[in-house]
């Protein structure tokens, strides 16, 4: 998880100059207007970092039903046709119970983002 | 009589990205529509923003109030969500006049690491010159990523109507690439857009 100022540094070493495009006219920015920008963009994504930290380290969040069901995020409940799978697997090794690989997971996942009391 | 090109703006790969396309709105006509191509950011999971300034207001900040309609299938094992809606913020005209710019979004984010992951849509605002009322707009999106690799694709859609919250003309709109809460942090890699005008 980087800081607003290590944003800030590898922001500059990626763009040495910005530009904008105003009724169909390109030009660089000033530099008081690079600076804000830079500024502006470092505080998004340190910001951004520190919601990211939150997702991946669980605890109690507003937000854990989002966390709990993004399937895109790798952190979340799997795919249905995956769980299917698990459920499909657990009947066959006949452990339909708490120590299948279904419940586990899930309970991982419930376990990790906790809703809030 | 139908809709007349005002202008059009293009950032190409081959060009330097930018930071911002802003259009200076055409106060003859009633309504404005633009067409928003192959939207790309320089970076991941960023959406196409876009933002008002009035003769009166000295920047890109407007107040906007806004509900979306959103869906996103997954073609790798065929998931997809449910039916969700974001209601965007609505901030008072003191709020959206502090530094802290947010930009309204016409379109869900994207990857830039393959060619196909792109954003297009429509953006329709409604008499952007009067004076003595909020400016409504409705907008239409939606974009298509590779996620991890080329056979693994998802499709986003996003549908938004809204107003701005300003009795003032709309004198120009910025557009931006933003991230989910509308912070602008990074540039416009391509876009092409058209500003087109109905009397």
């Amino acid at each position: 998880m980087a800081t607003k100022a290590e944003h800030i540094t590898a922001l500059k070493a990626q763009y040495s100059s910005l530009s904008k495009m105003v009724d169909g006219v390109s030009s660089t920015l000033s530099d008081s207007e690079y600076e804000a920008t830079i500024d502006d963009w470092a505080t998004t994504r340190a910001a951004e970092d520190v919601r990211k930290a939150l997702i991946e380290s669980g605890g109690e969040s507003a937000a854990y039903v989002e966390h709990r069901t993004n399937v895109h995020s790798g952190y979340g409940y799997k795919s249905l046709p995956d769980q299917l799978d698990q459920l499909w697997h657990d009947i066959d090794e006949g452990k339909l119970d708490k120590t299948g690989s279904w419940y586990t997971a899930i309970k991982a996942v419930k376990d990790k983002y906790t809703k809030p009391s | 009589m139908g809709y007349t090109l005002i202008s059009r703006q293009k950032v190409d790969f081959s060009n330097t990205p930018q930071t911002q396309v802003d259009f200076t709105l055409n106060a003859d006509y009633d309504e404005i529509f633009f067409t928003i191509t192959g939207f790309k950011s320089t970076w991941d999971e960023r959406s196409c923003g876009y933002q008002f300034i009035t003769s009166s207001a000295g920047s890109y900040d407007r107040p906007i109030q806004s509900t979306v309609w959103g869906q996103w299938l997954y073609a790798y094992d065929y998931s997809h969500g449910t039916t969700s809606y974001e209601h965007a913020w609505d901030s008072d005209i003191g709020e959206a006049s502090s530094s802290s710019t947010q930009f309204a979004r016409v379109t869900m984010g994207g990857d830039t690491h393959k060619m196909h992951s792109a954003a297009s849509g429509e953006l329709v605002i409604y008499k952007p010159q009067a004076d003595n009322s909020y400016k409504y707009f409705l907008s239409d999106a939606s974009n298509y990523n590779a996620h991890v690799s080329d056979f693994q694709q998802y499709q986003q859609s996003m549908r938004t109507a809204g107003y701005v919250k300003d009795d003032a003309a709309l004198t120009g709109i910025r557009f931006v690439s933003c991230n989910y809460a509308g912070d602008q942090d990074a540039n416009i890699a391509y876009v092409d857009i058209g500003m087109y005008g109905l009397s």
